[in-house]
């Protein structure tokens, strides 16, 4: 839940909502239909009449509404799947619990079995529209960083615009090549490893626990350094690219302002207008792409805790009934765990890319 | 609970005249024994098929309907396994037990492959 309050909040943060049409529109007509399709009926008709008042459309009402909405079509889709879920969990405990001697262990076999095949069954589709959702991601960025690069540049930010682009750009592909060829296929290697932990431990074997336990280690040590990596990337340059361009922009502004008599003033201050204005497009093209992100993002996550809600409270029932299931299904939920951080650290890596596009303008 | 009432009124009946021809003839014991068994079963069978059918048309529409037969039917096997072999245990013929326990767990190895194979596929797919 922390991690949908962090978007959230970074949303809110994010959420300077005056823009200039023309780029706007631009932007958001190059964006897949799919995400268009998560934006009101009737912004796309304001946005080509009036940019700055249908940006100003998305805000934390929509964003909150938005949220609602995707937890009441998920709570509706998966009710079936987590009842069915709940129900061979029942179904397993009480007949173990009838089963004794000879009965037992073939029971066991056949329930644990059936448990498993039923968590791949909601586990499986969950992966494949993570990887999708990662695509989206990257693909909207891929979308967003040229546009507001040739902003930035325009804006009087060479170097700004310059540096982080291309920092940006490495650090965003770096994250996307990272999740694609090596987090994604571990979270396949983890989820095999605790199909086949699961069992081996129905037979009273219970050595693949450690390398299960290993797996999730690998993983989350290259998350949290593919995270770290990003934060010291973003850090410094912003420092560095904002200081640069602050001392230029100043050098202008003392050239234009010095050497120019009269209207050497006025140029500056109009230097400044014409950068400041820049500056809210540049910030209203941040929202709209933190806002792209997010809606692509946020179903999804949130679809991954309901399920990881359902499954924490099968294992819970599980344990109360006696059923020897409970184990598998908490080892099933770690991989949700896994799917989760890694939904969130693209959404909240890409969004903070936008705002700190944004964020890199002279005041 | 009436239907109970009926099974433990069954079996007492059985248990009874089974005590009371063992004097006589013991392979009439036993075969009393074998027809109350049967009949208490076959009562008990009954009453757990007309709730198994329900649910098992409330899980078909879950999509998981196979799990849950598979589930019913190693059930089925499970019990008609311990209760044939208990007999045969009774008959003191532990070996015909041991071999029908044999032939119940290779049936639920056998029920269970479809599942198996299944998740295999599932593996294979996840790691291609």
């Amino acid at each position: 839940m922390r991690y949908i309050i962090c978007i959230l909040l970074l949303l809110c943060l994010s959420g300077v909502t005056v823009s200039a049409d023309d780029t706007v529109c631009d932007y958001y007509s190059s964006l897949p239909s799919g995400i268009k399709n998560l934006f009101p009926e009737d912004f796309e008709d304001k946005l080509e009449n009036d940019g700055a008042s249908a940006v100003a459309m998305l805000d934390a009402k929509y964003i909150l509404s938005f949220v609602s909405d995707t937890i009441k079509a998920t709570v509706s889709d998966s009710v079936s799947d987590i009842g069915a879920l709940l129900c061979i969990v029942i179904l397993s405990s009480v007949m173990l619990t009838f089963s004794d001697g000879i009965t037992y262990k073939p029971m066991l076999a056949v329930s644990s079995f059936a448990v498993i095949c039923c968590l791949i069954d909601l586990i499986k589709p969950m992966l494949e529209q993570v990887r999708n959702q990662l695509e989206g991601t990257s693909d909207v960025m891929k979308l967003s960083l040229p546009v507001m690069t040739a902003i930035s540049g325009a804006s009087g930010q060479p170097s700004s615009a310059t540096v982080n682009a291309l920092w940006l750009n490495t650090a965003l592909t770096l994250t996307h090549q990272l999740t694609q060829s090596i987090l994604s296929p571990l979270i396949s290697v983890c989820i095999t490893m605790v199909i086949a932990a699961s069992i081996f431990r129905f037979n009273g074997n219970n050595t693949l626990s450690g390398t299960v336990a290993t797996v999730k280690k690998t993983f989350t040590f290259i998350i949290t350094l593919i995270a770290a990596v990003f934060t010291t990337t973003m850090s410094f340059q912003n420092v560095i690219a904002k200081g640069s361009d602050t001392i230029l922009l100043r050098s202008i502004k003392f050239a234009s302002g010095s050497a120019i008599p009269i209207i050497g003033g006025a140029l500056s201050e109009a230097a400044g207008a014409y950068l400041s204005g820049i500056a809210l497009i540049k910030s209203s093209l941040g929202t709209l792409c933190a806002i792209c992100i997010a809606v692509s993002t946020l179903p999804i996550i949130i679809k991954l805790f309901a399920l990881k809600i359902a499954l924490c409270f099968s294992a819970f029932l599980c344990d109360i009934l006696g059923g020897a299931v409970g184990t598998d299904i908490r080892e099933f939920t770690s991989v949700l765990d896994l799917l989760i951080s890694i939904s969130v650290l693209c959404s909240v890596t890409f969004i903070i890319a936008a705002g700190a596009f944004s964020a890199a303008l002279p005041s | 609970m009436s239907g109970l009432l009926k099974i433990c009124g069954g079996a007492l009946i059985a248990a009874g005249c089974a005590f009371l021809i063992k004097e006589s003839s013991k392979g009439g014991a036993v075969s009393a024994a074998i027809i109350g068994l049967t009949v208490i079963m076959g009562t008990v069978l009954t009453g757990l098929f007309s709730v198994i059918s329900p649910l098992k048309e409330a899980m078909s529409e879950n999509g998981v309907s196979d799990y849950v037969n598979v589930m019913f039917k190693g059930l089925g096997i499970g019990i008609t396994v311990k209760l044939t072999s208990d007999i045969c245990s009774d008959l003191g013929e532990s070996g015909i037990a041991d071999c029908v326990e044999l032939a119940g767990r290779t049936e639920i190895l056998i029920l269970c492959m479809p599942i198996l194979i299944k998740i295999l596929n599932s593996v294979k797919e996840l790691l291609s």
